[in-house]
């Protein structure tokens, strides 16, 4: 068995999941698209062009459940790296998207985070064992706005084999991505069917639909690319005061998400991504905190049992502003929800300072702490050869089982540290007592003097150049328009 | 014709039968204890080191290959010992009086014997006379001291102090965890080890030469 965690019970989600018809039906969602708002009209929604608000009813809400993909597919560049999303287990990541400040890997000092910190932040992605796919974290300060999110999109694909997972802020910069991932993929189909990317498109909570970020996800799942469907309804503020009002806002607006999505493009695939966060009710920005845990085992509860959907929640968090024990506790604590309640998308590699600020250095040690909460949720068969009998008969009391054929086939099954120190004192002082973020530093600069993620083929790369140049011209061209 | 290479990967593997059949067939074949000895396992037991100090050993293995060893050197050594008074180092090892602790200590047992040494391992709750007793009887190189409790680490500077009284020049050296390298000095130990790997590394140089 697994170790496993959940909250609700099942008349608990059921009551949680008819309050959201309830609000979808009766309170409505606002959606500032008149593209969302006439397929939500055209298939039985009352519709009130002058507010934008749709309200949903029962039957559509049902339909997308039923015509929704359960399991997700991630490809990435390289093939060894693709993997499904299906609700068993915890999936790794960097924290996104557009990350302002970075810790200097070198000064140490905090500084606006520029576009060769994004490629080493993927590199190292590239690199780290448990990281699964790479979120792309970090915003480019030294380009033009406009481009920035292509320009990432662009850069992550090129440094990384892995399956990677950005935003966009508008169908048009969603197109120029589908079209850059079909050159590399070889074709729309094919990128169907191996999605080398996914995308993280938000609500405005409580309850509205931003216009470029629903018809960039209708875009997208036309394409067949993930959407995360992502809300941050926070307690007090964009949500009622209470844990469990919360919830219920993370879930209606999922649940109208989705209803966009499905009828826009039936079976598009989708992932229950809410982050309901607790806050700092002295300036009102979203915080870690034991709400912000608790949110992380609904969300999985509501996507999991009630839906049965892939989700995303939260992982490797902190508020903390650099890598001290604040850092450790938020992060090992957040991860270990993340991994017990098998978070099919766990982000927050390399972030600090509430997705404000980033760190190279944290990218290592969230990777060791990952591997740590991985290990307790593997799966442990009772069977003959875990109980040893047999071993244990051999050895007999006062012995020991050093000696055994068991041991030395069983025993690297047992989790090692990769950089935590686990020596002894003599030991570690003799390798130059160094705290834990130093030895990170250092992992940091090895990975980047001697790792080189498969470069995109040439040819296909010219192409690549071809179209973000015309992304880039054309988006730079619309904003100033 | 001797095949060395078999018995040294052997011993490396861990594969204690596979050892024992091997060195039984190559003595058996008119091989010489010696060459079997010196290039079959030593061989083999300087390269599981090796292995252990880069990291890509560790316990389990080190542990295997010394048991590996001690198989082929029980058929060697009654061969390499005939006419010879005492080939091998002979080291008594224990976990002093009042401490119960075990493993730790029998886990350099095992390297040394891997090692090449006859161990004699009195076990646990030692008291000061059955060491001088063992050491006498046996005509010991070395005495291993071990205790994982600071309470019982202090009857280690007694055990080195009845040594000095009765007279037996032995070279000493005390491991286990509350100990520290300034506590081994001041207890007038000759050597201090942090773990098994560096115990065995230590009690060959003590007993060289």
């Amino acid at each position: 068995m697994k170790a496993r965690l959940t909250w609700f019970s099942d008349d608990e989600m059921a009551r949680i999941h008819e309050a959201s018809l309830k609000v979808l039906a009766s309170v409505g969602i606002r959606a500032d698209s008149k593209k969302a708002l006439d397929i939500l009209k055209a298939n039985g929604a009352k519709v009130n062009y002058d507010t934008n608000i749709a309200f949903i009813p029962r039957n559509l809400v049902e339909e997308a459940l039923e015509v929704m993909p359960k399991t997700v597919v991630y490809g990435a560049r390289n093939p060894k790296y693709d993997y499904i999303l299906d609700k068993k287990k915890a999936h790794f990541t960097a924290d996104g998207f557009a990350i302002p400040y970075i810790v200097d890997w070198e000064t140490g000092e905090r500084r606006e985070s520029r576009s060769e910190d994004l490629v080493r932040m993927v590199r190292i992605a590239d690199y780290l064992d448990n990281y699964d796919e790479v979120w792309v974290a970090l915003a480019s300060g030294d380009l033009p706005t406009p481009i920035q999110g292509i320009t990432s999109f662009v850069t992550a694909l090129r440094n990384t084999e892995k399956h990677i997972s950005h935003e966009a802020l508008d169908a048009d910069e969603a197109k120029f991505m589908i079209e850059i991932a079909t050159t590399i993929v070889g074709g729309r189909k094919e990128l169907k069917k191996r999605p080398l990317f996914s995308v993280e498109q938000s609500v405005v909570s409580p309850l509205k639909l931003d216009e470029g970020a629903v018809e960039a996800a209708m875009e997208f799942g036309a394409a067949g690319i993930p959407v995360l469907c992502c809300g941050m309804p926070i307690p007090g503020t964009t949500a009622p005061a209470t844990i469990i009002g919360t919830m219920l806002i993370a879930n209606t607006e999922w649940l109208a998400q989705l209803v966009v999505l499905q009828l826009a493009n039936p079976g598009a695939p989708v992932i229950y991504a809410q982050i309901p966060c607790g806050a700092n009710y002295s300036t009102g920005a979203v915080i870690e905190s034991p709400e912000s845990l608790l949110f992380r085992v609904g969300v999985a509860d509501m996507a999991h049992r009630c839906y049965d959907v892939p989700c995303m929640g939260y992982g490797a968090n902190t508020s903390a502003k650099l890598l001290d024990i604040q850092a450790g506790n938020e992060k090992g604590q957040s991860l270990l929800v993340g991994a017990l309640v098998a978070s099919d998308v766990l982000p927050g590699g390399g972030e600090l300072d509430d997705a404000l600020c980033y760190s190279l250095e944290a990218m290592v040690i969230d990777n060791e702490i990952a591997g740590e909460v991985f290990r307790f949720v593997e799966n442990f068969e009772v069977n003959d050869d875990t109980l040893a009998l047999d071993v244990i008969r051999e050895v007999g009391p006062g012995g020991h089982f050093l000696e055994q054929q068991h041991t030395l086939e069983n025993y690297k099954n047992m989790w090692r540290a990769t950089i935590s120190d686990k020596e002894t004192f003599a030991s570690w002082k003799e390798s130059g007592a160094k705290p834990l973020d130093n030895v990170a530093a250092e992992k940091v600069r090895e990975i980047l003097a001697t790792h080189t993620p498969q470069p995109i083929p040439e040819d296909i790369d010219k192409e690549v150049s071809r179209i973000y140049e015309k992304a880039k011209s054309e988006l730079l061209r619309k904003a100033e328009a | 014709m001797l095949d060395l290479v078999e018995i040294r990967d052997s011993v490396i593997n861990g594969a204690r039968n596979e050892v024992r059949d091997l060195v039984e067939k190559a003595v058996g074949e008119g091989g010489d204890a010696q060459k079997i000895l010196n290039e079959g396992l030593v061989a083999a037991i300087n390269v599981v080191g090796d292995k252990f100090e880069k990291g890509e050993f560790f316990l389990p293995e080190l542990v295997m290959s010394a048991a590996a060893m001690r198989e082929g050197l029980k058929i060697l050594r009654p061969l390499l010992e005939q006419g010879n008074v005492k080939l091998f180092k002979v080291a008594v090892i224990g976990t002093v009086r009042g401490d119960i602790h075990d493993i730790g200590k029998s886990i350099v047992g095992i390297m040394l014997e891997g090692a090449g040494f006859s161990v004699i391992d009195l076990g646990v709750d030692v008291e000061t006379d059955r060491f001088i007793e063992a050491i006498r009887q046996n005509n010991a190189d070395l005495l291993g001291m071990s205790a994982l409790l600071t309470t019982t680490m202090e009857n280690m500077r007694g055990v080195i102090g009845a040594l000095k009284k009765a007279g037996l020049n032995i070279k000493t050296m005390v491991g286990g965890a509350p100990l520290t390298e300034q506590f081994a000095n001041e207890i007038g130990a000759d050597g201090y080890a942090p773990n098994a790997a560096s115990a065995v590394r230590k009690a060959s140089e003590l007993v060289k030469g």
